[in-house]
Formats: C-alpha cells, structure tokens, sequence
C-alpha cells in the first residue's frame, strides 16, 4: 500500500496552503465580525481553481478528483471555516450533484461557470418542516407545457443570498411521495418568481451566509432537469453520501488547526516558572488531540481514494462525518481550555473556531442520520435491511 | 525573447533552529522551499515575457520565452525538479535542470556553469536570478557571471522593465530610486520582496505535475565541462564567535572620527 500522495496533489496542497496562509488568514476575523464576503476576492479563488477542484479539467475544473477536494476542504478549514463553507455547498453539494447526474448538455452549460467560480451553487432540499426527515419536502414542481412550474421554500440553505444557480429537489408527484415523486431542478436566481430571505443570525460560521429561499411560480424549463424524472431523491441522497467525506476533510483542517495552535501556545505560556509544555495534564490533552487527527486524517483520506477508485464507500463516508465533527468539536474545546481565558477572548481566533466548529454535527444531516447510514451499511452486509 | 531565471531551493529558514549554547543545528522537518528571492526573479521574468508579447515590434515574431534553471547534485535531483516544474506551472515555457556532481556553494564554480548554459542554449536575452540567496554567498553569482559573460549587470532590481532592446531597472540604494538603462543582453539581480509572485492555478499543477519529462537535463560532460574551477575548500563548520561588546564613542564628528581611526589602526 503506497500511503503518499501524488506529486500532483503535494504540489496543489502546497500552493492551496500558501494562498489560504497569505491571503484568506489575514481576511478571517473580518469576514466573521462583518459577515460580508469580498465577491472580488471569490474571484480570485475562483482564478486559481478553488470553486472547482475535483471536476474534469473538460468542465473547467483542475481534474483533481475526491483526494484533491479533500486538500482544498482541509485547507481552507484550518484557516476560514465561512470561506470553506461557502465553497464546500458550492462544490460539493451543488456541483457535485450536476457533476455526479446531470446530462452532458447540462453539464457544459452550467459546470464551466460554475467550476471556475464565475457562478456561486447552492443546494435546496431543507425545508421548514423537512430537514432530517429530507423525504418529507413541499415544494411542488407542476408540468405546464414545456417548463415546471415550482412553487414553495427551502429553509437554511448555505449560500442561498448569494447563489447565481440552485439545485432544487421539488416534488413532481405527491401520490408517489420522495421515492419516484420527486425531481431536481437547475434554477438560476435571477428568474422570475425567485427570491431569498435575510442571512440567517448563526453562532458561527457568520461569514457564510445562509437564507431562505422563496419559489413563488417560478417557470422552470424542462431542460433543467438534472437526472431523471422522479429520481431526484436518488441524485440528492448520492450528492450527500459523497459530500460527506470532504466534510470529514473540512472538521480535519479545524483539528489540525487547533492542535498547531495549542502548541504555539504551551511552548509560549509559562506558568509555575516554566512553559506549560512540561506539565503531564497539558502533554496528555495534546496527545489525546494529535491521536484524534491521526485516526482521522487516514480514515478521510482512506475514503477519499475509495471514492476516487470507484469502490465502495458510504459506511466509510458517514464515519467520516460523523467522527470528524466530533473530533474538531473536542479538540477545539480542548485547545479553548489549553488557552484559558485567553481561549474565550474575542480578540483571539479560537473562539471563532469554537463557535464555527459546532455545527458539524448538524448540517448535511445530523450525526444521527450518520449513524443510522452506518447501522444501515453495516446491517446490510449481514442480509438485514433497515433504510428508514 | 529569451529570458533565463535561475532557482535555488533551500531548507525552509521556519523549519530549522539553530542553537548557539549546543552548538548544534537542529533540523525540525524537512522541508524545502524556493529561494524567496528567485521566486520574485521568476515572477519578474513571466511579467516581462507578458509584457513582451503584448506589444508586437519588428523581430519579435518569436514572441517571449521564460527558461527555468536549476543545478543539483544528484541527491537532490528530485527537489530540483519539483522546483522546475513549478516554475512551470506558474508560466515558465521550458525547465532546464544540470545535474551533476557539483559544489554548489562555490561561486566560480556555479558562475561557470551557468555561464556554459547560457552558450549552450543560446539566444538568451536576459539572464535574472535572485539577489539573494539565503543559504549560500551566491549574491555575487550576478556581477560573477555578466563578467563571464560580458554583459551589463544590474544589482538589486525592484523594478525591470523593457523598451525594444533597453531594460530600465529601478534600483532602491540608501534613501532613494535610481534609475538604470541596460542594452540587451544583460544580467539583473532581482531584490527580495520587489514584487508579489504569482500563485500557479490547481489546473496548470495538475498539468504539469501528471506529464512525464518535461524538464530537460544535462550533465557536465555535455556542457563540455570535463572539470570545474573551485575556489572553495571545505575545511569544517563552527559557529561564528560571539559578538563581544563594542566601544562606546562620544564627542563631536571630528573626535569620533579621530577615535574609530585609532581602533582601526590597532586592529
């Protein structure tokens, strides 16, 4: 087993690192206290290939497949969680779901745009009264001639005010329910029908802005079908499989982040007439972080080259997320406590990482849903089925 | 036009301390970097090369070229060709690795074999390197090599420019800017932190990095190098000595003056 990385993908981790360390570190806290995004500067990442990473460089992406996303979303977490928000929707919910279903034509109209940043995607299936319970969604798409009509909200959706395109999951059969009644749509924001809520007041990730999103009768051509016909709950649930690992990757970045910046600091802090470093209670909270984001960096990694290797890979996925958020949660804290009350200070970053870590346990379903996706694999493997 | 930068890859300055009381360098991780200082002349070179092929003059059908060079030991053969290939990435047109048993902290030595570089390749216009080089004396490879070569030399660059056959160079020296014009062809040190380098784009690294052979390498012998001058002996490494407590002076400029030239004397 050959454990390194690619010299393509050492050189695109390198020059990642260096263009989030010089250029978003220094725009992280403002982008958190304001909760404004330099539309300038997502062009700029979107130049160099940020907003388009896995995709074949044919659709303007850079060809760098799941493991190459997987560096990107590592990277660009261990700097700005917004930021990696943003593109981590944009990426890989939105596009991945146009990439992994959507017809050739589809595809080279809306990918190019999109994969070079020039578009901003989001992804709509939350509702109001549907989050978890995805195949409980409202929103109705009526055929009427040549176009849907599609009326309703989705709820919660990542870069709904500033998105150009959404993939929208409505349902085009309500006798049929999710399964064979549901369809996903390419709908661009700027027609008719369609608008977005204010950015929702979140306790992280301020800098990524997060709306409602309002589809009064909005005339959806038939050519934007993205998939088939009733299959939309099938593209939309493959979309989240995938989108997991790179999440995995995201919460490894905020991890990693912590663990660094808790050793800057024990090396620093004196207290007792010498660097904290030295003392056993400090030394077992570092080793106990470092042990975390080894397990998890293989596990995320591991998985990204099943994906890129087209084997099998939703067990491994879910675990991905569901101990990813869990450890970042736990060494971020852990790095808050290393720090004391300098921890808690709003004119330190750790905070920031604090409250942006929490809702990995949350979005792009909740830890719950994960281990019912794991239960469900692994039950699958002995001859009982349990999908929910 | 051609334009020939050349790279040196170094430790990374950030993963190494070096500790006096033990006498001892101690090497954290092992990582390597590109000499700032080249990375500023590779980025000066692709904007004159751009620049270059933005204005169409009478014999520039050939349009404007970027040649990367670096020399390695075969030991570091690797990190030198990662270090070509993102020059590559970032623009530069061809890479050109030496690759030999050579001293490459001696000056002569390193002066003549980019010096045969250039002959052999040919057509070079303008040679640009670092003015610094952080882990070896080779700021005077410049003046060394346009010696060599007989052609003008520019120190400490922040600024180059080209007009026809003319470079105006923009040099900062105590408090001010001076301006310099050179005749083609030339060799220019470019000034540390003189401008902002260019981030390669993920497909242009994808690129390069998944092509096999795209740098050219040569060895000493088909540089017609059978030996190389040295001026170098390696006798052993220590630390320099402790910096010791200097003399305070005090009185007017003339006194102060007839005091330094007192200690001076009986150095």
């Amino acid at each position: 087993m050959d454990f390194t990385f690619s010299p393509q993908h050492t050189a695109l981790r390198r020059m990642i690192r260096e263009v989030c360390e010089e250029e978003l570190r220094p725009r992280a806290e403002k982008v958190d206290r304001t909760g404004q995004q330099d539309r300038e500067f997502l062009r700029f990442l979107g130049e160099l290939g940020f907003f388009g990473i896995p995709f074949p460089q044919e659709y303007g992406g850079v060809g760098a497949g799941e493991t190459g996303y997987c560096i990107l979303m590592e990277e660009l977490d261990r700097v700005c969680p917004s930021t990696a928000t943003i593109i981590g929707a944009h990426i890989g919910i939105a596009a991945m779901s146009l990439s992994l279903d959507g017809s050739p034509d589809l595809k080279k109209r809306y990918l190019p745009d999109i994969a070079t940043g020039k578009k901003i995607a989001a992804f709509g299936l939350t509702e109001p009264s549907a989050g978890s319970d995805a195949a409980g969604i409202q929103l109705r798409a009526t055929l009427e001639g040549d176009s849907y009509i599609l009326d309703g909200q989705k709820m919660w959706i990542t870069n709904g005010p500033i998105a150009d395109v959404v993939m929208v999951l409505a349902v085009t059969d309500a006798t049929l329910g999710a399964r064979g009644g549901a369809t996903c749509f390419v709908v661009e924001t700027q027609w008719e029908g369609f608008s977005h809520g204010k950015p929702e007041k979140k306790m992280g990730l301020h800098g990524s802005p997060t709306s409602l999103l309002n589809f009064d009768e909005v005339r959806v051509p038939k050519e934007n079908i993205l998939g088939d016909v009733g299959l939309g709950f099938v593209t939309f649930m493959k979309t989240l499989d995938i989108g997991r690992v790179s999440l995995g990757a995201a919460t490894l970045g905020g991890a990693q982040a912590a663990l660094d910046q808790a050793l800057k600091w024990v090396k620093h802090r004196t207290q007792f007439g010498r660097p904290i470093a030295n003392m056993q209670s400090i030394q077992f909270m570092l080793a106990d972080m470092a042990a975390d984001i080894e397990a998890l960096r293989s596990l995320v990694y591991r998985t990204a080259w099943l994906v890129d290797n087209h084997k099998p890979f939703i067990k491994e996925a879910g675990i991905c997320k569901l101990i990813g958020s869990e450890i970042a949660s736990r060494c971020i804290d852990k790095a808050l406590q290393i720090h004391g009350a300098l921890g808690l200070s709003r004119e330190f970053h750790l905070e920031r990482g604090w409250r942006d870590a929490r809702i990995g346990e949350i979005f792009e379903g909740t830890n719950e849903i994960q281990r019912i996706v794991i239960a469900s694999e692994l039950l699958q493997e002995v001859g009982v089925r349990i999908r929910p | 036009m051609n334009i020939l930068v050349l790279l040196h890859p170094i430790r990374d300055p950030g993963s190494f301390i070096v500790n006096r009381r033990a006498q001892k360098v101690f090497i954290n991780r092992e990582n390597y970097v590109l000499n700032p200082a080249d990375r500023n002349a590779l980025e000066a070179a692709l904007r004159l090369a751009e620049a270059r092929r933005t204005v169409s003059t009478p014999g520039n059908g050939h349009g404007a070229h970027v040649i990367a060079l670096t020399l390695a030991t075969p030991a570091q053969a690797a990190l030198a060709e990662d270090t070509l290939r993102q020059a590559l990435s970032c623009g530069a047109e061809r890479a050109v690795l030496v690759q030999d048993d050579l001293p490459l902290a001696d000056a002569a030595a390193v002066t003549t074999v980019v010096q045969r570089v250039v002959e052999h390749l040919g057509g070079i216009d303008l040679v640009l390197c670092g003015a610094e080089v952080l882990d070896r004396d080779l700021g005077q490879l410049g003046p060394r090599l346009a010696a060599a070569l007989d052609w003008p030399f520019v120190a400490e660059a922040h600024q180059v420019t080209l007009r026809d056959n003319t470079l105006n160079v923009v040099v900062a020296a105590d408090r001010a800017f001076r301006g310099y014009e050179a005749a083609l062809p030339a060799v220019v040190a470019i000034a540390p932190h003189s401008n902002k380098p260019r981030y390669a784009r993920g497909r242009d690294l994808f690129s390069v990095y998944t092509q096999a052979n795209v740098v050219e390498t040569l060895t000493l012998s088909e540089l017609d190098l059978p030996a190389l001058p040295t001026t170098l002996e390696w006798v052993g490494e220590a630390f320099p000595p402790e910096r010791e407590l200097g003399h305070k002076l005090d009185g007017d400029v003339d006194e102060m003056a007839k005091q330094v030239a007192g200690i001076l004397a009986n150095y």
